[in-house]
């Protein structure tokens, strides 16, 4: 586990990852390996598809976000209460704003189904969730050193005119 | 021969003329002698002028002395003068002449004149001329006669010709009378022979004449006259030699001739021979002959003559011959074919068969025997009736069609007689017309064999071919598996057609329940329907159940009747035949046959409708067996389905709840393996041994249900969609397991031999799974070789195709084999070796799916072989798998290519 250089935005501290998972367990077993990755990351969490667009859109509880950059990877798991990930997908992919932010899809199923939904809906990839702890921990960091190392990020988009 | 005609014109004419001439010179002379007033002269002028004359001049004086003679008088008479006038008047004339011409001379001592006088002339030589002379008076000045002059024409050659043409007048006289008298004679040979030797006699003035036959080598005569005509031999006689030469033969001299001897006729005193042979178109059959006692008798004119009679005769002989064997041959035909009709009115008597010929009425002209044998008339009482009195009325006007037509002889048909008796006679009669030469039709001929036995026959063949068809139909109903009520129809439609029957049924009883259903019959021809009965409208159940067939001749004669027999009785019927239905000796039913004649039924119907009844009763007895069997059957297909229904709802069920629930477990294990992991990894250090310890333990467990849950997974997928199947190649997708597991196979020696593994039809996913398995566990069961050893083989058994891996792993006993492949089954424990038992279970999970097994041999410690097939060769065969309805997420899978089925 290198720490690889991070490549800070120029912009002010802006949000890397957004992680949307409604099980805390999960979602503390997902933040070890990225911040083992990237340390100086900063990560939020979403705990349902609701919350993830008020973020993502800047609206609700986040309605100060409105116009924040948007984070440079969404790490969506699909299997949400109440608004499910799928939504969560469609909702970000309306958006002109959002619409080109990357989000990859966390998923138990191999569902040959869903997951040709899912890529309809716009996602960028799909990983299917090991439950092997070394496996966990290196698909995370695979998908997060590809995401915020290698990727070029899409440039922001204009904020919307409010 | 000499044209007289002409010749006498001619003669006539120069005679004429020379006539002329002499008188122009006697005028000429006259005025000479007036002049000159000599004798003397006159006669020597006379002489000058008449001494180159070709003609004759002669004169006489009153006295009848001959004055004068001229050169060709001389040459005449071949006398000179001077003997001429010496001679006696008329002298040189033939004696038989000389009245004709001594009456005319007076005339010319009157003055007349004589004109063509014809007469013969004796020449010097003995020859006779003849002579045509004409004469006139001589004058003086004065007028007084004073002579005779006459001049005289030679007409030797023309009455020469004269004589022959009357000779051949006369021998064609001859020739016609002979004819004449041929076709009186009739042809008859001996006669024409007669006739031709007479006339030949006559014509050539033979003393006799001969016509000799040839028979062999003899010449035999056959008809003579006038003289003896002895037998000669063919190559020693002029006969004999006229026949081998075919020319006429001529002996002017027998005594002279040096060819023959002559002998016979030498004696006869026979000089002259003439014989000429008689010739048909082929062959000489003989000769004609005359012969004369006179040596050199015959002339060229009798030659003549013979040659012509010869050759009339040969053809009229030949005629007669041929008429006369044509006459024989007519003899014998006519004697032959007497013979024959002789034999054929014996033979016509006593033919088998009755022969008659009648007129064109069809009156009888003749019967033979054997025909009034079979009518039972006598002869004669036949003849003269019309042939239709004795043809049965219904056969009468068949019969006179046949008889009356001319055309198509050789007709045949049946045709019913009747005797005296009554009785009747079927006859096949075969019957021609006898046409008269104008082809009408002048009577017949009939021909007619009693073929009374034969219909009989016939019919009974006819009768016993229905009922064997009957029989027929029965079985045919048995195998064609009908209802009872066709197939009694099929019954009752047979039993109509061969007993008397106004009503026939079938009907079935069920004792137990006091019930009877008629099931099929006619009535009045018309079909019934199925009618339930009370049973108590029969004969009483004790009766019908004895199982004995029931003959009632006559209803009305009856009393007490079941109602049903008074209902019949009331519908008309008088006898009644009833028949049981039997099946191992129960009464299932029975046949009723009504007709509305009493005593309608002899024995042989009540034959017929036992016979019916036998395979009839089990025709229905199997029938409703089979509806029985039917109807259960469908019962247990109902109960089959439902089951089957329910076991695959069942299945469906467990499978999705366990890929559910298998599903499920899958978070909570994640979480498990990853927060005990953290806990060991991030504070392990700093935990007492024991606490260490339980932390290690949770991880393990964790890491177990894992895999758990993992197979199970698997497993629960293998049902869930239809099995695929495709060619698939075993050794590459062996191969491609063997790369797979390389990973965990890092740091060993591991021996892999695969074979070449063969194509089998399977679904390539789950073959993949099954020896992924199979190679998986041997690869961990020979962990503790130092070099492991696996070999991939194929194996055929039963059929089906598949593998065998072999290992030199630690095997095991085969007495846990059973527990090889139950699920979670283990047969080392978790610290001998890893593994929750299903990969096995998932493998025969997966053969069986194909129709396939696996099993496995081993011993312990000496290695495995574990066999797997995949099901029969067959291609392009999909199985619909015991597929599951999957889970939730899976049940709008509807288009993905696959059937859903299940």
């Amino acid at each position: 586990m290198t720490a690889l250089p991070t490549r800070l935005p120029a912009y002010p501290p802006t949000t890397d990852v957004l992680l949307v998972e409604d099980n805390p367990l999960d979602a503390e077993l997902a933040l070890r390996p990225l911040r083992e990755l990237s340390p100086g990351s900063i990560i939020e969490v979403a705990r349902d598809g609701e919350e993830a667009l008020d973020f993502l859109l800047g609206r609700g509880g986040w309605r100060h976000r409105l116009g924040a950059p948007l984070p440079r990877l969404v790490l969506l798991d699909l299997t949400l209460p109440r608004l499910d990930g799928m939504e969560v997908l469609r909702g970000v992919r309306a958006n002109a704003r959002t619409r080109l932010t990357p989000v990859v899809v966390l998923t138990s199923s191999t569902d040959p189904r869903q997951l040709s939904q899912c890529y309809q809906a716009g996602a960028n990839s799909c990983i299917q969730k090991p439950v092997g702890y070394d496996e966990f921990w290196a698909a995370i960091q695979t998908v997060g050193r590809y995401w915020l190392v290698f990727n070029q990020s899409p440039p922001a988009a204009a904020p919307p005119v409010t | 021969m000499e044209i007289p005609g002409a010749f006498l014109l001619t003669g006539g004419a120069l005679l004429a003329l020379s006539v002329t001439l002499l008188a122009l010179l006697w005028l000429e002379w006259r005025r000479r002698r007036r002049a000159e007033r000599s004798t003397a002269e006159m006669q020597s002028q006379l002489q000058t002028v008449t001494a180159t004359m070709r003609e004759g001049v002669i004169a006489y004086d009153m006295e009848r002395n001959l004055s004068f003679i001229n050169p060709a008088f001389e040459r005449l008479t071949g006398y000179p003068a001077d003997d001429l006038r010496e001679q006696e008047f008329l002298h040189h004339i033939h004696h038989e002449d000389r009245p004709a011409i001594l009456a005319e001379w007076d005339r010319l001592g009157q003055g007349g004149a004589l004109r063509d006088q014809e007469y013969r002339v004796i020449t010097r030589a003995g020859q006779v001329r003849w002579c045509s002379s004409s004469w006139e008076p001589m004058r003086d000045e004065s007028g007084r006669q004073i002579g005779y002059l006459g001049t005289e024409f030679d007409i030797t050659e023309r009455k020469l010709g004269e004589e022959a043409m009357r000779l051949d007048t006369e021998l064609f006289q001859a020739v016609l009378e002979l004819q004449q008298a041929v076709s009186a004679a009739g042809l008859d040979s001996e006669t024409v022979m007669r006739v031709i030797a007479e006339r030949i006699q006559t014509l050539t003035g033979a003393s006799g004449a001969v016509i000799e036959a040839l028979d062999g080598e003899d010449l035999v005569p056959t008809v003579h006259v006038g003289t003896d005509a002895p037998r000669l031999k063919l190559n020693a006689s002029l006969s004999g030699l006229c026949v081998r030469s075919g020319e006429l033969q001529r002996c002017d001299d027998t005594l002279a001739d040096t060819r023959n001897p002559h002998e016979p006729y030498r004696q006869l005193g026979i000089r002259s021979i003439l014989v000429v042979p008689l010739k048909d178109e082929h062959r000489t059959l003989g000769v004609l002959k005359v012969v004369s006692p006179e040596a050199h008798a015959f002339t060229d004119r009798d030659v003549k003559a013979l040659r012509l009679l010869g050759g009339l005769m040969g053809a009229a002989l030949s005629n007669a011959a041929s008429f006369e064997g044509r006459q024989n041959r007519l003899e014998d035909r006519t004697r032959a074919l007497q013979d024959s009709e002789q034999r054929f009115k014996q033979l016509v008597d006593v033919a088998q068969e009755g022969i008659w010929v009648a007129d064109d009425r069809g009156i009888i002209t003749y019967v033979n025997k054997r025909l009034a044998d079979l009518l039972g008339y006598g002869n004669g009482s036949l003849l003269g009736r019309p042939v239709y009195d004795f043809i049965e009325a219904e056969s009468r006007s068949g019969a006179q069609r046949t008889l009356s037509r001319k055309a198509s002889p050789g007709h045949n048909q049946d045709l019913r007689f009747r005797r005296r008796d009554g009785t009747q006679l079927w006859g096949l009669v075969s019957s021609s017309p006898i046409l008269g030469k104008d082809g009408a039709l002048v009577g017949t001929v009939g021909m007619v064999t009693d073929i009374t036995e034969r219909k009989r026959a016939e019919d009974q063949l006819r009768r016993s071919a229905d009922r064997l068809a009957m029989l027929h139909d029965m079985d045919q109903a048995i195998l064609a598996a009908r209802s009872p009520a066709e197939i009694g129809r099929a019954a009752m439609g047979r039993i109509r057609r061969m007993v008397p029957s106004q009503r026939c049924t079938v009907t079935l009883f069920d004792f137990a329940r006091g019930e009877a259903e008629l099931i099929a019959g006619y009535k009045g021809g018309v079909q019934m329907g199925a009618v339930p009965l009370p049973l108590g409208e029969f004969s009483p159940a004790a009766v019908l159940q004895r199982g004995s067939m029931r003959y009632l001749e006559d209803l009305t004669a009856m009393e007490d009747l079941p109602p049903i027999l008074r209902h019949l009785r009331a519908e008309g019927l008088r006898s009644v035949l009833s028949v049981p239905l039997l099946v191992d000796g129960e009464v299932i039913g029975e046949i009723n046959i009504g007709s509305s004649t009493p005593s309608a039924y002899e024995p042989e119907h009540r034959d017929i409708a036992s016979e019916v009844a036998t395979p009839l009763a089990i025709a229905i007895q199997h029938a409703r067996l089979r509806q029985e069997l039917a109807r259960q059957t469908g019962e247990l297909e109902r109960k089959l389905g439902e089951r089957s229904a329910a076991l695959r709802a069942a299945t469906a069920e467990i499978e999705t709840l366990l890929y559910s629930v298998s599903h499920d477990l899958r978070a909570p294990l994640r979480h498990l393996i990853g927060f005990s992991r953290m806990l060991l990894d991030d504070h392990g250090r700093d935990l007492e041994p024991g606490a260490l310890h339980y932390a290690e333990r949770i991880n393990q467990a964790a890491g177990s249900m894992a895999t758990l849950v993992d197979d199970l997974i698997g497993l629960s997928r293998i049902g869930r969609r239809d099995l695929l199947r495709r060619a698939v190649g075993l050794t590459t997708l062996v191969e491609d397991v063997v790369d797979r597991l390389r990973s965990t196979t890092d740091g060993r020696v591991i021996d892999w031999q695969i074979e070449e593994l063969p194509t089998v039809e399977c679904d390539p996913a789950l073959t993949t799974i099954a020896i992924t398995h199979l190679l998986a566990n041997a690869v961990k069961f020979t962990r503790p070789r130092e070099r492991a050893t696996i070999r991939v083989r194929p194996v055929e058994v039963d059929g089906q195709a598949g593998l065998q891996v072999e290992d030199n792993g630690v095997g095991f006993k085969m007495a846990y084999v059973g527990k090889l492949f139950g699920m979670f089954q283990r047969l080392h424990r978790p610290d001998e070796f890893e593994g929750n038992g299903a990969g096995l279970a998932v493998v025969q999970r997966i053969a069986l799916l194909h129709g396939g097994r696996v099993w496995a041999e081993s011993e312990p410690d000496a290695g495995a072989r574990f066999y797997l097939t995949l099901g029969s060769r067959e291609a392009g065969k999909r199985v619909g798998g015991e597929a599951g309805k999957g889970d939730i997420e899976e049940t709008q899978q509807t288009n993905s290519g696959d059937d859903a089925r299940g």
